[in-house]
């Protein structure tokens, strides 16, 4: 199910209405219906991948009660390793099956062997990444003993699946979401009301900014050969706007959704667009992924404590990793190896934490240099976006060669991206002087008829420029 | 304290749903009342913007050739079955006269509510040449998949809608599915009055599919039996899509012998005849097409299912004899209900497509000649 349907629309209102009305105050009664809620949310796409979902539950609470039950190191080990093969299996099988089969033989064929193994129709299940790490995050959590293993399945079960959250994040940590289960939940009025704007902000930036880029991004990205490089760089910007509304609305509706039911999600994007340098950017940017492969994959490789070789290689197999994780082939890898190429010279010289408050602090406008650096790190992150969005890595390279400035630069195709342009504009505006609350509409100090018409007038463009099978591009991830 | 507690929470959120509920009702009519406002301000688009752009494509074929004096309007019943070639050959062997050159403005999926726009827009604007027009009556089905789309947003406005609601109340349906038309014409009329996807709606950019530009280029006179496109198709979907229909009714064992029964027996039912603004519609394009020189012949096709006979069946006996054909007789047109010259249960292959276009211009040259005709 789509949180931008008509079904989602009914949905929700109806899982609420059960959740505190007839479930009011029953805990457990309260967690079954988070429970079934999720599994109709995830089973209305595709019911059959529901087994993937449960078997990972399974296997990661049955984990979790061994581990407590174990004190053997080497058995416990055996433990975790069960569970790392599962999910992780599962995720390779699903995700990456193919990826490697074609990888194979194409590097037999460079070497002039025709292989012609057999490929599967494997079809991605949704959001396969998203509840394959936060499940894992628990088991590794339980694993070092740094949170109590659940005993109680329904909550654990409900933790894995909870819809707002299910397929595109946030990532949640078992330390974080568990303990909100197992606690009765009080609804505030200030919770709801925060909740409702969040989502409204969430559904504003999927449908009328993401989706209205869309169909621009997808023409000249499919027609890159053809088109002048003003258009081309436009064309990078409007990717790397279209992906932020996309994913942090989604993240924005999750967190917005979740809260109305009681419940507080991470944060997962932080106005990313107005870093000061790569490493802020990764502190901004999908929090939640970016901090589970440092608690995860970074810091048990020995982080930044093995010398700068150590450091440097770390960051790399991190940034590959992760780009991996974004989808099975070599334009993501090299996504994420070039924002290890960004990162890793601050990195070394211990200036990757420079920036942790936020751009121009307590002023309107950001100074010279400051700017200059956001500048900066956007164009880096919009090159990066080019492999990311490329169908593969010779388009990705043509692309950045055909945006070089030349002749016929400046060709034609520009004034169709006026409008385009201007929502962006708009936006980033909107986003600038709201850079210190967690997103623009939250807490607002004017009078409830102006909040009321804003988020009226906000709901409405969602309304007339929807196109209600319009996907979120996380999803495919 | 706990119970204090509780009972705050309780009225916060007595007040947040009465507020959400409030505010989602203020929401839609505030959302009614400014998508009705813009309608009424900048207008709709006119027919032939909104159209699918594969019956739009054709219609300027049309427009360019003046020599084209006559046209078939209908859904893929018509663009598959109806060869304007052998069509006019026949009509030139039957009447002594080599007076007709027709195309074929079949579209799939041009279903009764949104032909009848069509044709009021042909017989509004009509192409050059053009003075006879044959339409196709067929079945009024739901708009289940197609309800965002801008053919059946231009429909539905409140009067569209309250056409479309009394046309089903004047058909041969049974209640039940009456209900369900209703409510899901009732759908696409909320969608649109409450604003949903306006923008694209106004500032309407249709494209040809890849897959209706290679259907142009294999039809040049616009029509395409299924069995030829099968053969011509490079877009493997569509070639798989097709061969599944055609498999389909291989194995369809006596659904054939059903649908004939059924065309014997529509002749001897108890029909309610009841006039809709569907049918006072066709009739007033009748005559407002007689009075530009153009005549209107409706098309009764043969393989109609049950529903598009309950539908199409009481309407055609209600139009005026001389605008009005029947082909749909298995006791007169057995061939069109033999297996071998069909490719599924509603459409017949380019063999079957040959004899019914024989037989339509066969049938047209023997009815009265008005002199509107060609």
């Amino acid at each position: 199910m789509l949180f931008n349907s008509l079904e989602f629309l009914v949905f929700l209102p109806t899982v609420f209405f059960l959740y505190w009305f007839v479930a009011a105050s029953r805990l457990r009664l309260q967690n079954v219906l988070v429970l079934a809620a999720s599994y109709i949310f995830y089973g209305w796409w595709d019911w059959r991948f529901l087994g993937l979902i449960i078997l990972s539950t399974l296997v990661d609470y049955a984990v979790g009660r061994g581990l407590a039950r174990v004190d053997e190191q080497l058995r416990r080990r055996l433990l975790l390793s069960f569970s790392l093969v599962t999910n992780l299996g599962l995720l390779g099988f699903f995700k990456y099956w193919n990826f490697f089969i074609d990888s194979w033989i194409a590097s037999w064929a460079s070497l002039g062997v025709d292989l012609q193994p057999g490929t599967l129709q494997i079809i991605l299940p949704v959001g396969i990444s998203f509840y394959t790490f936060q499940t894992l995050s628990y088991t590794i959590d339980v694993y070092r003993r740094k949170i109590e293993p659940d005993t109680d399945f329904i909550s654990f079960a409900a933790f894995v699946a909870f819809f707002p959250q299910l397929v595109a994040g946030p990532i949640e940590r078992a330390a974080n979401l568990l303990p909100q289960f197992l606690k009765p939940r009080r609804f505030s009025l200030a919770d709801g009301e925060e909740g409702l704007r969040q989502i409204v902000w969430g559904l504003f930036k999927k449908i009328v900014i993401a989706d209205q880029l869309a169909p621009h991004v997808n023409l000249i990205f499919s027609t890159w050969e053809t088109q002048p490089g003003a258009v081309l760089c436009l064309g990078a910007v409007f990717f790397a706007i279209q992906i932020y509304c996309d994913f942090s609305g989604y993240s924005d509706i999750a967190i917005g959704t979740a809260r109305l039911f009681g419940f507080r999600l991470m944060t997962n994007f932080r106005y990313p667009y107005f870093s000061r340098d790569i490493g802020e950017f990764w502190r901004r940017w999908h929090i939640s992924l970016s901090t589970w492969f440092r608690d995860y994959v970074y810091i048990p490789l020995g982080g930044s404590r093995g010398g700068s070789m150590k450091t440097a290689r770390n960051v790399l197999i991190v940034f590959a990793v992760s780009g991996m994780w974004h989808g099975a082939n070599w334009t993501f890898i090299v996504w994420g190896v070039l924002h290890a190429c960004y990162f890793l010279p601050s990195i070394l010289r211990q200036q990757h934490r420079n920036y942790l408050d936020e751009a121009a602090s307590g002023a309107l406008w950001p100074g010279a240099r400051e700017f200059l650096n956001i500048l900066l790190t956007f164009s880096l992150v919009c090159v990066a976006w080019v492999f990311f969005r490329a169908e593969n890595l010779s388009d990705a390279t043509g692309y950045l060669s055909a945006m070089l400035p030349g002749a016929g630069f400046f060709g034609g195709g520009l004034t169709a991206l006026f409008v385009p342009s201007a929502l962006i504009v708009l936006l980033l505006v909107v986003e600038w002087v709201s850079r210190e609350k967690p997103f623009p509409l939250s807490e607002p100090v004017w009078p409830s008829w102006v909040q009321a018409s804003v988020c009226f007038v906000l709901l409405y463009s969602c309304v007339i420029t929807s196109d209600s099978t319009a996907e979120f591009i996380y999803f495919q991830f | 304290m706990m119970e204090a507690m509780n009972n705050n929470s309780h009225s916060e959120l007595n007040t947040f749903s009465r507020n959400t509920l409030f505010g989602a009702l203020l929401f839609v009519v505030f959302s009614v009342v400014i998508t009705v406002a813009v309608y009424r301000v900048f207008g709709e688009p006119a027919v032939a913007e909104v159209e699918a752009p594969f019956l739009l494509a054709k219609e300027r074929l049309v427009r360019n050739d003046s020599s084209i004096n006559t046209v078939f309007i209908g859904s893929s019943v018509t663009f598959r079955q109806i060869d304007p070639g052998v069509f006019d050959a026949a009509y030139a062997e039957a009447s002594g006269a080599a007076a007709l050159k027709s195309f074929n403005l079949g579209n799939p999926g041009l279903y009764p509510m949104r032909s009848v726009s069509y044709l009021s827009h042909i017989i509004d604007e009509p192409p050059p040449g053009v003075s006879l027009v044959f339409f196709e009556l067929f079945r009024l089905d739901s708009v289940t998949y197609n309800y965002k789309s801008p053919e059946i947003m231009h429909l539905m406005s409140l009067p569209g809608f309250s056409d479309v609601v009394k046309t089903i109340r004047a058909a041969n349906f049974p209640f039940d599915y009456k209900v369900y038309l209703v409510g899901q014409y009732l759908r696409a009329l909320l969608f649109k009055l409450t604003g949903f996807g306006m923008l694209d709606y106004l500032g309407i950019d249709r494209e040809l599919r890849p897959l209706d530009e290679e259907r142009l280029s294999h039809a040049s006179s616009g029509y395409l039996a299924k069995d030829i496109e099968l053969m011509l198709s490079q877009d493997p979907d569509n070639v798989a899509k097709i061969s599944a229909i055609g498999e389909r009714f291989q194995q369809g064992g006596d659904s054939l012998e059903q649908r004939k029964r059924l065309h014997r027996e529509k002749y001897n039912n108890e029909w309610q005849l009841r006039p809709s603004p569907y049918l006072n519609r066709l009739k007033e394009l009748a005559v407002e097409a007689d009075g530009k020189g153009i005549r209107v012949v409706y098309l009764l096709p043969p393989l109609l299912t049950n529903r598009g006979i309950y539908f199409a069946y009481p309407v055609y006996r209600q139009l005026p004899v001389d605008h009005r054909l029947d082909l749909s007789d298995p006791a007169v047109f057995p061939e069109l209900y033999s297996a071998g010259n069909l490719f599924d249960l509603e459409h017949v292959n380019s063999d079957g497509a040959l004899v019914l276009s024989r037989h339509l211009a066969e049938a047209y040259a023997a009815m009265p000649q008005a002199t509107a005709a060609p």
